[in-house]
């Protein structure tokens, strides 16, 4: 009996030509739209990610434990060779990077301007986050300290400065002595956080220590890992090879909490465009369906009065929509993943870069995942489920005696 | 003999059947207390003006309406009390339909409406194939099987609707005006098809009609006026 | 009453100029006639300093040893002799202008306004402490006021900032001896009424023909642990000071 059900939802697909193509059409039409747009939302999304992760702050960071909540120049990291063989030895991570950061003064010819210094180990950064890839202007800082600072974009312009210019720093010292000290400016920098680069400048970890007096000892260690999803995992194993209760290790929802939290409220925007594409499908099914129903009301009569039970007529009518929707689904796959292949290899640079959280982004692009499909596939299939229960029961509680007296 | 035993010994028996339609907060009388009993193997026409409530009582007596007042028992069973899946099962089992018009499930073949009962019913494949053919041989429509209904004319989709009814052997035959949408040599065509597999089988026919040619078919004619019936004659 | 500001604000002339007004001849009458004539006396004054400031934190603690230099109200200088590290770094203040000098690198730079908030040499006090030129007498209101635990003969000036100004404080309560108007303390309040510093004048010694305070100790209350001490070693009052050593010139000659 169940292939019977199944035979005349299916040959019932193919009774009114127009009226299933238009249905078809909605539910093919609004999975396309889902399926490309969640790609393309999780494309633009992870790539936003990895600017401000990968690219800039690390996935996981280790810091003393309070200099998060309140940075100050002395909670620092002073054992960093114990913490270097952990890290070596932990799986997962891609590549790891000190950083030491203060405040002070800088000041080229005669403008002067606050700034959060940072010193960086050059060989370890460019490995670590492609920092030489975001000077735009000049070069690397030398592997080997030299009295060299690489400026952010937004700060050279507020300080009218330019390669070669000299570069003078006040800052206090972890001892409370007045730091001061002059650099040469070789390179420029657009890391793509644009509040950043108005205020930072780069210098060599050793020469930063110099100017803070912090010898030997660091603010963060910034680890990237393989894939975004390993960040919680090399959390967990630091936190428990790392054994030092000063220290914290953080995965980048933690420290970049603002903007996982932005990144997060964005990307429940995608459920607006669930709702609609729910919308289109729902309003689509149940008009057609509705409409089947009541026109084939005298044959579920006759199925009816010969001892067909409601639900075998509930079956049928959902077998029906569901037919239609695993076509349409399929369809709509194949589309889909052909559009979402053909922008995630291309993309799209954008006229005018856009931003993001104090982010410049310029490039959009589709992902390909299981989500842009099995999402709207759940979607489209319960919709189309829903939508139908009605006119399916409408069908099941057909009365065959009065169906019988339609003419 | 007791009631119990004439009600067994008798494929009908109804007592004092009424039905009252509700429309728009009136009640409309149908039928008026029919008391009507048919015995096994007869061949019975129903027939009275139109509105003279040969559909609505063909309806109570089967089960698929039901009476306002009075009693209905099929093969001994008081049909007036059951319901639901009971009832639809018990229809199933002991009744074959034969409507006016739309009695098919357009979308499957002639073979898969005929069959369509005996699936409800569990019937094992081979059975269903061997019983299928040989009641499409019977309403000569063998050579049909494969084709769907709409591609068959009036008559022979009342053929099939014949053998549907017949497929699973009920002990009664309901045929609500089967010929009233055929012409007259068609109509009578069917019903001598009808009366020949009435003698063969032994099932009891009762159909309703307006018609006179199928009327004179008819060995037994009840005619019903007003809800009532108003004459009951059988032929010697 | 810009010598209450001043105090309030920069550690070294302040308090001096503070005291030097107050010890004036001002007659008794309502808290800003007191004021207003030690403003007026305190334009024609002028000083020198030998100082030393001891910086107090949880973390560090060192002393500076400073020369300072101040000309009417709106020229101060500065000069860091001691620890060697620092010697040499010198501030120049002209108006609400300031440059600092460092011998390390030869540079003079300025600082910028965004940056008057912060730290003038790593002590509690702020570069805006040094710098900002209040009008004070035309910037607050003057009332005498009640404290908790009232000291006898001790009079409370509450300066209570003109709507509009831009002043960070709520209001500020000055402590200061009835009859010689020496000040004892002065207390910092934000908005919200909550005490955000203090300073305490201590030490009562002569130099020359006056008497002042000769430490001065600031405590930031959002700062715990934290204290900035200043000393006086010498001071000069009235004095001929040329208006050359407020030039960057020599700000940039060095020691
Ligand atoms: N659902 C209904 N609601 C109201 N009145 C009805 C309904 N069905 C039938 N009737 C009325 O009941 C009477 C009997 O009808 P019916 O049994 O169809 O007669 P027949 O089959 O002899 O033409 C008619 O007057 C008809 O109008
Ligand atoms: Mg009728």
């Amino acid at each position: 009996m169940k292939m019977m059900v199944l035979k005349i939802a299916f040959r019932n697909v193919f009774r009114q030509k127009r009226r299933t193509i238009l249905t078809a059409l909605s539910m093919f039409g609004g999975f396309v739209l889902a399926a490309f747009f969640i790609g393309w939302a999780d494309g633009t999304y992870n790539n936003i990610i990895d600017t401000f992760t990968r690219y800039n702050l690390g996935h996981v960071q280790v810091h003393e434990k309070s200099y998060s909540d309140r940075p100050a120049i002395y909670k620092t990291i002073n054992n960093l060779p114990e913490i270097e063989k952990v890290l070596d030895n932990t799986k997962k991570i891609t590549s790891w990077t000190p950083r030491l950061f203060s405040a002070g003064l800088v000041s080229v010819k005669d403008k002067s301007v606050g700034t959060r210094i940072i010193g960086i180990d050059p060989e370890k950064e460019v490995r670590t986050t492609k920092f030489d890839e975001k000077i735009v202007k000049g070069r690397m800082l030398a592997k080997t300290p030299a009295h060299e600072v690489v400026l952010g974009k937004g700060l050279a312009r507020i300080l009218k400065a330019d390669l070669e210019d000299e570069i003078v720093v006040l800052s206090q010292g972890a001892d409370g002595s007045i730091a001061n000290d002059m650099y040469e400016i070789v390179g420029i920098l657009d890391s793509g956080d644009e509040i950043s680069d108005r205020a930072s400048f780069y210098l060599h970890l050793t020469d930063a220590r110099e100017l803070l007096v912090l010898e030997g000892r660091i603010h963060e260690i910034a680890v990237t890992v393989n894939r975004l999803s390993d960040a919680d995992g090399v959390v967990k194993a630091l936190r428990e090879k790392i054994d030092d209760p000063r220290l914290t290790v953080e995965p980048w929802q933690v420290f970049a909490r603002s903007f996982y939290v932005a990144m997060k409220a964005d990307k429940e925007g995608m459920w607006i465009m669930l709702v609609i594409i729910v919308l289109v499908v729902a309003v689509g099914v149940l008009n057609t369906v509705l409409m089947s129903v009541l026109e084939r009301r005298r044959e579920y009569g006759v199925l009816k009065a010969v001892g067909t039970r409601p639900s075998q007529i509930i079956k049928m009518v959902l077998a029906e929509v569901n037919i239609l929707a695993v076509v349409c689904i399929l369809a709509g796959a194949a589309v889909g993943l052909l559009l979402n292949y053909l922008f995630s290899v291309h993309g799209i640079s954008l006229p005018e870069p856009i931003s993001y959280g104090g982010m410049k982004f310029q490039h959009m692009q589709a992902e390909i995942n299981a989500r842009s499909f099995y999402i709207p596939a759940i979607t489209v299939l319960f919709v189309a489920t829903f939508v139908s229960l009605f006119p399916a029961f409408k069908a099941a509680r057909t009365d065959p005696a009065r169906s019988m007296r339609i003419h | 003999m007791s009631n119990k035993m004439k009600n067994e010994a008798n494929i009908i028996v109804t007592k004092n059947i009424k039905k009252n339609y509700r429309d728009n907060g009136i009640e409309v009388p149908a039928v008026r207390g029919i008391d009507l009993t048919i015995k096994p193997g007869e061949f019975a026409a129903i027939v009275g003006p139109s509105g003279s409530g040969k559909t609505t009582f063909l309806n109570v007596i089967s089960g698929l309406d039901s009476a306002t007042e009075g009693k209905v028992w099929l093969k001994g069973k008081l049909l007036t009390d059951m319901k639901g899946k009971e009832l639809s099962d018990f229809r199933r089992d002991h009744i074959g339909f034969i409507f006016q018009s739309y009695n098919l499930i357009p979308v499957l073949t002639v073979e898969e409406n005929v069959e369509y009962i005996m699936l409800l019913q569990g019937v094992d494949k081979a059975e269903r194939h061997r019983r299928v053919l040989e009641i499409l041989k019977e309403v000569g429509l063998e050579e049909y099987a494969d084709r769907l209904p709409p591609k068959l004319s009036g008559g022979q989709q009342q053929r099939v609707a014949i053998a549907r009814a017949m497929v699973s052997r009920p002990s009664l035959i309901l045929a609500d005006e089967p010929t009233a949408n055929l012409d007259s040599k068609t109509g009578a065509g069917l019903l001598d098809m009808m009366k020949e597999l009435n003698k063969k089988t032994g099932m009891t026919f009762i159909f309703s009609t307006h018609d006179e040619m199928v009327m004179k078919r008819a060995r037994r004619v009840i005619t019903l006026k007003d809800g009532r019936i108003a004459g009951d004659e059988t032929k010697k | 009453m810009s010598k209450f500001s001043r105090v309030s604000i920069f550690p070294v002339f302040l308090s001096l100029l503070l005291t030097l007004s107050l010890q004036g001849d001002a007659e008794q009458g309502d808290a800003k006639e007191i004021v207003k004539k030690m403003d007026e006396l305190y334009r024609s004054s002028s000083s020198f300093a030998s100082m030393e400031m001891e910086i107090i934190t949880p973390h560090w603690q060192r002393t500076l040893k400073l020369d300072a230099w101040s000309l009417g109200m709106d020229k101060t200088f500065i000069r860091i002799l001691a620890p060697k590290k620092e010697r040499g770094i010198a501030t120049l203040r002209i108006d609400n202008e300031m440059w600092n000098f460092l011998p390390k690198t030869n540079k003079v730079m300025k600082v910028p306004p965004s940056m008057m908030m912060g730290s003038w040499m790593g002590s509690d006090f702020t570069n805006d402490d040094l710098v900002k030129e209040y009008t004070f007498l035309d910037d607050y209101i003057f009332g005498f006021t009640e404290v908790d635990n009232p000291r006898e003969n001790v009079l409370y000036v509450k300066c209570t900032p003109k709507e509009g100004r831009p002043i960070i404080w709520g209001h500020i309560i000055i402590a200061v001896k009835d009859d010689s108007y020496l000040p004892i303390w002065q207390k910092y309040y934000d908005e919200k009424g909550k005490l955000m510093r203090e300073i305490i004048y201590k030490d009562l010694k002569k130099f020359g023909t006056r008497e002042i305070p000769a430490v001065m100790e600031l405590i930031p209350h959002n700062k715990k642990g934290n204290r900035t001490i200043v000393r006086y070693v010498t001071a000069e009052f009235n004095i001929k000071i040329g208006k050359e050593i407020f030039s960057l010139r020599n700000l940039r000659s060095g020691i």
